[in-house]
């Protein structure tokens, strides 16, 4: 429950700033946080990912390719969610109920 | 219908049970090709001989004369480890070298081009003293350009509890026990920090992990496309497990001066009172009297090595990992000392999958003796149990033994109560005595310290059961 809290309150918080300016700055910001706010992970999604690319990464050039290519995709996919999640919030968010 | 292991349901490859004096492991197709192999590249004799693996054969399942489908046509067979601690028990210097011996069957087997596909605490089982891979399905054939899909366990299950005892002090048992013998990478992040940053192994194998874990953990596919087709160079897995091996062997010791590894020191016991108790504890554990004693509140094992002579295994507890780790140090070799780290006070529970995963403590001992010296006054006036439910417990890990008892004219016992008051009405020879003689036979007696501690061997009179196990 603690995971899917701390989720849908991101998610809501990325969209209440979206709404309030909706302005290509503000938007970056928003990407900006998520990124270097990032969720706590949990095991069980999937324990492995974080230890096969520190494997690369800590093994050289390689690893150094690996990880500027995920980040860029991460970035990428960032960008897609900022997009979508614009064009749904044109109506007034609601604030969640307390606790959830 | 054969009795599975219950904590054996996680590897597809195999399971264990039980029979007679061995135990087995049944194969799946896969699991005896690769078993094959690596009997055939040399590997499993060169780990037995090694001391790195319990000695495993190959048999035909008719052999065992039980007729199971579930068996297969061969099962796996190795001698029983008389006792089986957890990871949760184990001292700093006991972890170290379950994962020093886990680094060096991998680098051994890597060698041999095979790995490990899994590295957590339960695969090594302590021999006595001696560390000893027991899960043999774990070897699998290593595959080119693969990665250690073992790393993380095994920073989990060994690094980050290492990491956490040698540079912050943190007792981690509670933490294993919790969490199954693995600390989350989170968790090991949250708890160094600092000047710890700067230690070998913190920043590349906590934060860093930590922090790639918590940006890629919800997006394995894009992990998995982004190191499509990539390989991982055997040379660079080889020297990941060798740089963790330098990490773990270099780790500061753990302050080898605790209350109880200097108890000797710091107690002015005569001479003479330790001769005495040493000549009891000798009369009574005669040789083959006793074939498993508990030694609870065994400190540094002045007395475990005294029962261990008779020929008995010893099963050496105590509260204080540094005191056991003072004992491990010195029963190197020793194939009949298994030390743990427990609290009478607080046995090691029952946990996993509807608790039957990993059995309790008191369930695993299975002795037919113990030793308590030095010991009730602490369940007594520290624990607060009353004397009645300590002779039921004690009775109940074995049905004979030998324990002190400890008066309140003793030193020990008066410190102990300077601070506190004397609400233990109960503590008295005369009742002690009664509710031995109720409960058993007192088959000798035998005072030191001027009569303030009497050496009682006791029997009892009741069948054994574990009924009164509380």
């Amino acid at each position: 429950m603690g995971h899917l809290g701390a989720d849908s309150n991101a998610a809501v918080y990325s969209r209440w700033s979206v709404y309030v300016r909706p302005s290509a700055v503000c938007g970056l910001a928003c990407v900006c946080l998520l990124v270097v706010f990032v969720q706590p992970a949990y095991a069980y999604i999937d324990p492995g990912t974080g230890s096969i690319v520190i494997q690369f990464v800590t093994g050289g050039v390689a690893g150094v390719a690996i990880l500027a290519r995920l980040y860029w995709r991460r970035l990428k996919g960032v960008f897609k969610r900022e997009n979508a999640d614009s064009d749904r919030d044109l109506q007034p968010p609601n604030r969640p109920p307390a606790g959830r | 219908m054969i009795a599975f292991d219950p904590a054996s349901f996680k590897d597809p490859a195999g399971r264990v049970f039980y029979h007679g004096e061995w135990v087995y492991r049944t194969l799946s197709a896969s699991a005896r090709s690769g078993f094959e192999d690596a009997r055939a590249a040399k590997l499993i004799d060169r780990l037995v001989d090694d001391g790195l693996l319990v000695a495993t054969d190959l048999v035909p399942s008719a052999s065992l004369g039980i007729a199971d489908p579930a068996l297969g046509e061969f099962v796996l067979k190795q001698p029983k480890i008389a006792f089986v601690s957890y990871s949760c028990e184990w001292s700093f210097e006991m972890l170290r070298d379950a994962a020093l011996g886990t680094l060096r069957v991998i680098d051994t087997a890597l060698d041999a081009g095979f790995l490990l596909k899994d590295a957590n605490a339960f695969n090594i089982l302590f021999d006595g003293c001696h560390p000893k891979l027991a899960d043999v399905l774990s070897i699998e054939r290593y595959r080119e350009g693969e990665v250690w899909a073992g790393y993380a366990q095994f920073c989990r299950s060994f690094l980050f509890p290492l990491l956490i005892t040698a540079y912050r002090g943190i007792d981690v048992s509670q933490l294993l026990i919790g969490t199954l013998g693995e600390v989350p990478v989170s968790q090991a992040r949250t708890l160094l920090r600092g000047r710890d940053m700067l230690r070998p192994g913190v920043l590349k194998d906590v934060v860093l992990q930590a922090r790639l874990e918590r940006t890629f953990a919800r997006s394995p596919g894009t992990v998995r496309s982004a190191t499509r087709g990539q390989q991982y160079p055997k040379a660079l897995l080889t020297a990941n497990v060798r740089r963790l091996m330098r990490i773990i062997e270099r780790l500061p010791k753990a302050s080898t001066v605790s209350e109880w590894s200097a108890y000797d020191t710091l107690h002015n016991y005569s001479a003479a009172d330790r001769a005495a108790k040493a000549s009891f504890v000798e009369r009574t554990f005669t040789v083959g009297r006793f074939t498993r004693v508990a030694d609870l509140g065994c400190n540094t094992g002045d007395y475990t090595r005294i029962v261990a002579n008779s020929g008995a295994r010893v099963i050496a507890l105590d509260l204080d990992a540094r005191a056991i780790d003072t004992l491990y140090r010195n029963s190197t070799g020793s194939a009949s000392i298994s030390p743990v780290v427990a609290s009478l006070l607080c046995p090691t529970p029952a946990v996993g999958w509807r608790l039957r995963e990993r059995r309790s403590l008191l369930d695993r001992m299975d002795a037919d003796g113990f030793l308590a010296l030095a010991l009730i006054h602490h369940l007594r006036i520290s624990g607060n149990v009353p004397l009645g439910e300590i002779v039921d417990q004690l009775f109940s890990i074995a049905p004979e033994g030998i324990v002190e008892w400890v008066d309140k004219a003793d030193t020990q016992v008066r410190d102990m109560l300077a601070l506190r008051p004397d609400v233990y009405d109960d503590y008295t020879w005369p009742e002690f005595e009664r509710l031995l003689r109720a409960r058993g036979q007192i088959l000798a007696i035998q005072e030191t310290h001027d009569g303030a501690r009497r050496l009682c061997h006791v029997r009892s009179s009741v069948a054994r059961g574990r009924e009164s196990a509380s």
